[in-house]
């Protein structure tokens, strides 16, 4: 479980701060001043921390293992038509879980069998802001 | 003109465990780093640094342990230390 819901009225006034930094981004860069490269909005970071949760598998992280999602243990799952259902289910919950501060706006789920890939879209805002919408957007291969 | 005097920081030795180092991390970077880094989600990758520094804390403080309980010979358990 999270270990808070940090996110309350002060995130707003922390994006207006231009020399407030939230978090570190993906991929890791070096940044300004010898640190690493940082987001200034609750969004940018979030963007940051759905692509780092979905892409972790259960069981990855240290001294965490129930952290993460089970996104490509179905990839290796028969190819029929619940699938896309069993994956939004799992992105969905993961989500509600470990970001509940975060709003699922779209999920958009492109399984192709013959490509042996999934293609997946999230779009998504923040409960301090719910009107800016933000979206990543992951190519998984599946086994095989 | 007030001579200033540094203030020792506090040092627990006892919080040696997963949990302990990482709300001591936690805290840390909430008092010294308030500006720079302010996501403590473990979803975030900062918290994932965190959380790795933790678990070495972890594991470095289960050796330090199992070291010193050799040393004491009422205690030790392994052959080459009795």
């Amino acid at each position: 479980m999270a270990i808070e819901d940090y996110r309350n009225a002060s995130a707003r006034s922390r994006d207006n701060d231009p020399d407030a930094r939230i978090g570190l981004t993906l991929p890791i860069r070096s940044g300004q001043n010898g640190f690493f490269k940082s987001s200034s909005t609750l969004l940018e970071q979030t963007k940051t921390n759905l692509k780092n949760l979905l892409l972790t598998v259960k069981g990855e992280r240290l001294a965490q293992p129930e952290f993460g999602s089970n996104i490509f243990n179905l990839l290796f799952e028969n190819f029929e038509p619940g699938l896309e259902k069993k994956l939004e289910e799992s992105i969905k919950s993961t989500v509600a879980q470990w970001l509940p501060h975060v709003i699922i706006k779209t999920l958009i789920i492109d399984a192709q069998d013959d490509e042996n890939f999934v293609g997946i879209s999230v779009g998504f805002a923040v409960r301090t802001d719910p009107n800016s919408t933000e979206s990543i957007s992951l190519t998984l291969a599946r086994g095989g | 003109m007030a001579s200033t005097k540094l203030m020792p920081k506090p040092v627990n030795y006892l919080n040696k465990n997963f949990n302990n180092f990482k709300a001591d991390l936690i805290e840390y970077a909430k008092t010294y780093f308030p500006q720079s880094y302010a996501d403590f989600n473990e979803a975030s990758p900062g918290m994932m640094f965190i959380e790795m520094a933790s678990y070495v804390g972890d594991v470095l403080s289960f050796y330090i342990d199992e070291q010193f309980r050799e040393s004491l010979l009422a205690y030790a358990e392994e052959r080459k230390t009795v």
